[in-house]
Order: C-alpha cells, then structure tokens, then sequence
C-alpha cells in the first residue's frame, strides 16, 4: 500500500503543535503563577 | 465501556473542577470574571481560543456530517480559521484598543446604546443556542459509550456540570483549564485518527471505497457543496469578528500584539486538526455504516475500535472540551448581560460585587435556555443543520452592519443600523421557512442588511463626527503601544509588512477562485483553493514579523 503523506503530514503538524504547545502554555502558566505569586506577598 | 474507562473518565474531571475552584479565589473584580484580568499571554490565549473552537460540534457534528455527505465539510473550520487570522489582523486590534469587554460595546461606540442592548439581548438567546449545540453532542456521544440511552438524563447532569464549573472560576477559570481541555482534546484526535484510517486503509482506502462526490472536497453539487464554502466563508468571517463567545478570551489579551499573535496562532493551528475531526467519519461510514444517527458516528468508531483505558480517556478529552467551549460561552452571556442591559436598566454603575453576582445569576439563566435549546436539536436536523440554521439568519446581518458598515462607511447611522439588522434576520428566517439552501438564505439576510442599512442611514442624520472619529483613530497605534514598544500597525508601514500583506491577498484571490472553479466542476479546483488557503496562511504569519 501507498504511503498516505496527506493524513501523516497532517497528523505530524498536528502532532508538532501539540507539543510545541505543551511547552510554551508550560511557561506562560509559569509567569503568570509567578506574577500572582508576587502580587499575594 | 469498562470500570477503568469510567474511573478515568473520574479522574480527569476532578482534575478540572479542582482547576475551577482553585482559580475562584483569582476572582477580585469584574474583569477578573469577564476578561481575565486583560492579562492573557498568547500562546494561552491561542489554546483557550482553539478549546473553545474545536469542541464536541466538530467531532461529533463534522465528523456526522462528514460521515453522511463527505469530507467537504471540512471548509466549515477552515475558513472559520481563514477568517480568525483576518480578525486577528484588522479587526481585533481595534478592539483591544477599545478596551472593551464585549462586542455590543463596540457596537454602541460605533452606533448608539440601543443597537448595544439589542444585540446584547439577542446574544444572550443566541450563545444560549449555540450552547444547546454542544450539549447535544456531548448528549449523542455519552448515549452510544455508555449504553443509558436517556436523552433528557444526560442533558441535566452535563449541564449540571458545566454550569458549576463556569460558576466557580469565571473566565480565569475557563482560560486556564481550556488550555489543559485544549491539549487532552487534540491528544484524543491524534489518537483516533491513525486508528480509524488504519482500519479502512488510509486516504487510498477511503478514495477507494467512497463515493467520489463524498471525497470531493469542492463538489459542485449537494448540500455542503461550493456554494455553502462561500456562504461558510462569509459567516466565518461574522464569527471570527463579532462572536462574543470566541472573541471573550481575545478581549483579556495581554496587549494589541498578543492577541494579534493569539488569533493568527490559532487559525494556523487548528487548520490541521480539523483533519482529525472529519477523517474518522468518513471512516466510520465504511466501517460501521447505515447508522440512524450520523452525528453518532465518531462515539461508533470509538466504541469499535479503541481498546479499554484510550475509550476512557478520549471520552474525558471530549466530555472536557464540552465543558470548556460552554463555560467560555456561559460566561459571555452572563459578560453580555451585566455590561449590556443591566448597566442600562438600572441606569446607575454596579458595584463590582454585584457584578459578579449578576454574572453568576446570569450563568444559571442562560444555563436554563442551553438546556431547552438542546430539545429542540434533534428536530432541526442535528447539530451542524441546527447551528448553521442560527447562524444564517441571527448572525450574518450583524457582520454586515456591524464590521463591513461599521468599519467601512462611516454615513452608516445607527437606525440604519437597527432597521438593517432586522431586515436581514427577518430575510434570513423566511428563506430558511421557505425551504432554501442555507447558502441561499445567508445570501438573503446578507444582502437585506446591505441594502436596508444602506437606505435608512442615507434617510437618517448623519452620526456624530466626534464618535467616528474615535473609531476611525483605533485603526492607528495607540499611545499604550508606543509606551510598551509594541506597536501594531493594521496597514503595515514596512516593506516587509506590505509584502507578507500581499501573499495573503493573493492567498485569498486564489482561495475565492479555487471554490468558484467548484462551481463547474473542473478538477483543479480543490487543488487551487487549498493552496490559496495554505499562502493565505503564510501570508498572515509573515505578517506578525514585521510592524
């Protein structure tokens, strides 16, 4: 059978943005816990 | 489904109320409740804005719809996401600028009070629709995993559910844990995607074995044909800009360049995952076919082939992007309501204790007409038919008078604007009673808004120059800008800014061509309306580099 380039490329990107948004919401939550954390003190 | 699904399914959910209940006590002011405290990074504001988009109505809804008419269902999130990135790049920054809390408010800046409270009223109804939507996708998959096939049950406890949730947290609660819903949400698609299409042999296999117009992508014939993508395309483009339920996460952006970043992020992204939500149901009309329900179609596919623990777990990511995408939407008729009516009813400014008790009456209420919507779904034809039935006929005459003459004509006056507004829904509903396509009867309440609007303001006086003036100003960079060396400029100043500005422009063009070219059934089409797309997309993310 063919290689299906159309639904793995599309499962790649989908893939990489999974974890491209794993890291970059981890360190926005990190500032903002962060900025609250200053603001309780 | 198994003990261990359920105990998974458990889990998660307590994760997410613990979630809502911890960010409670982020909760000291209206805009803490409405806006998040207008302090949202970008990628977070992308996540929340792609957990409120990509929901149950997609994966149960595109993919029924595409189970039963075929893949080109797809356009109805592509050009949603074409439409958020021309948002995010023209009409939001004004927005922001404005520092407004929801959509009537720009509408009483830009026209007068009651065009505000009209349509703040009218919202209340129609997000409560949109609402009953989702509930009745969550409804379909819980039926078919679990077996209880009450529809009534299901509909109080899930509201139930989203309903506390939404109390507890206010809009930090939704940015945060949509963003966790968000990320469960695509897992669940990337797992079921190379499942489903392995089963059925691929892209080839589903080429093979479908009918050829199911795997037409611009078909030139039937319900989800070329001419329902453009009247998509068209309501897109209402959604994207004037969408309270999606446009609350954006209003809390940090700044004008992140929600830029947080709208452009967004429509490029979730352009592939779209993929994830249609593909199973094509899928799943070879592997389980003739299913009364096609909107049962992905919760089928699941209960066939995903193995104990994954069904769980999939089931938690779905169950949590319902909860997300209502509680952002329960939270913006309860914004909708304090900001737009009760501030106007009772003349005087609200304590921002009362406000936030008012929200949260308010998120009951609206919780209580999400549930008697969910009744009527099934008798509208299911979740895709229903929602496009709404948005036809209450939404598009907003986009008219509200971006395209509020933005663009500044003669637009605001009885032109009202009378416009009704004349187009009115249009709108007598067409969809009278049996047309849905494209056609978008076309009608479009083109009644643009005519009748047009008219009655050139009969009425003109609006105050001071207030367009206001208006017209927050297309240039604000001082707040200046100062934070952030500027966004909505017509760019660089050549760099001008030329990404082109690309998209030609993305556009060749788009609009490609699905025209649908219209005759020539071959190419497809091909030249998803590059469009593609260039149109490259277009809006060279954008962001520059000024």
């Amino acid at each position: 059978m063919k290689f299906d380039w159309i639904s793995w490329g599309t499962w790649s990107l989908a893939a990489l943005v999974f974890i491209i948004w794993i890291i970059q919401t981890t360190r926005e939550f990190r500032d903002i816990f962060r900025e609250k954390g200053k603001q309780s003190k | 489904m198994t003990p261990i699904d359920y105990t998974i399914v458990g889990v998660i959910l307590v994760m997410i109320f613990g979630a809502g209940a911890f960010f409670y006590k982020w909760i000291g002011n209206p805009e803490d409740m409405q806006v998040a405290g207008r302090a949202v990074p970008p990628f977070i504001l992308a996540a929340t804005m792609a957990a409120t988009n990509i929901c149950l109505y997609n994966f149960v809804g595109y993919a029924g719809t595409a189970y039963k008419y075929g893949i080109s269902i797809i356009w109805h999130e592509w050009t949603g996401m074409m439409a958020l990135v021309f948002s995010g790049l023209f009409v939001l920054p004004i927005y922001r600028r404005l520092r407004i809390s929801t959509i009537p408010e720009y509408l009483e800046e830009r026209y007068h009070k009651s065009f505000r409270a009209l349509i703040g009223f009218l919202w209340v109804f129609r997000l409560a629709a949109w609402m009953g939507v989702i509930l009745y996708a969550a409804v379909v998959v819980m039926q078919h995993l679990t077996g209880v096939p009450t529809y009534s049950l299901w509909i109080i406890i899930l509201a139930i559910l989203a309903i506390i949730y939404t109390l507890m947290g206010g809009q930090w609660a939704v940015v945060m844990t949509n963003t966790f819903q968000f990320l469960i949400l695509l897992l669940a698609g990337l797992i079921i995607l190379p499942i489903a299409l392995n089963a059925v042999g691929w892209l080839p296999g589903l080429i093979e074995k479908l009918p050829s117009i199911n795997m037409a992508l611009v078909p030139q014939k039937g319900p989800f044909n070329w001419l329902f993508i453009i009247a998509i395309w068209f309501l897109g483009m209402q959604w994207a800009t004037t969408d309270q339920g999606l446009l609350q996460s954006a209003l809390g952006a940090r700044d004008v360049k992140s929600v830029v970043k947080g709208l452009v992020y967004a429509g490029i992204i979730m352009t592939p995952i779209a993929y994830l939500t249609v593909a199973p149901g094509l899928a799943a009309s070879i592997i389980n076919p003739g299913l009364a329900n096609p909107d049962a179609a992905t919760p089928s596919l699941m209960l066939t082939l995903l193995p104990t623990g994954l069904l769980g777990l999939i089931l938690a990511g779905l169950l949590a992007s319902q909860m997300s995408t209502i509680s952002a939407n329960l939270n913006a008729c309860a914004t909708l309501f304090t900001n737009d009516i009760y501030r106007n009813l009772f003349k005087r400014e609200p304590t921002p204790g009362t406000t936030v008790r008012v929200q949260r009456i308010i998120i009951a209420i609206a919780g209580a007409f999400m549930i008697a919507f969910s009744f009527a779904v099934p008798h509208l034809g299911g979740a895709v038919s229903a929602y496009l039935t709404v948005i036809g006929i209450m939404d598009m005459p907003l986009f008219i008078v509200g971006i395209v003459y509020g933005l663009l004509w500044k003669r637009a006056t605001w009885q032109g604007a009202i009378i416009g507004y009704l004349a187009g829904a009115v249009a709108g509903y007598i067409g969809f009673r009278l049996g047309y396509h849905f494209g056609m009867f978008t076309l009608f309440s479009a083109s009644a808004a643009l005519v009748v609007t047009f008219i009655v303001s050139l009969l009425t006086p003109r609006t105050d120059p001071e207030k367009l003036k206001k208006i017209w100003a927050l297309r240039t960079v604000s001082e707040e800008e200046k100062k934070a060396k952030g500027a966004y400029h909505i017509i760019p100043i660089s050549t760099g800014g001008r030329l990404s500005l082109i690309i998209f422009g030609i993305g556009l063009i060749m788009f609009l061509v490609g699905i025209f070219m649908g219209a005759g059934a020539l071959k190419l089409a497809a091909p030249i309306a998803t590059t469009g797309m593609i260039v149109y997309f490259l277009g809006g993310f060279l954008r962001l580099q520059f000024d």
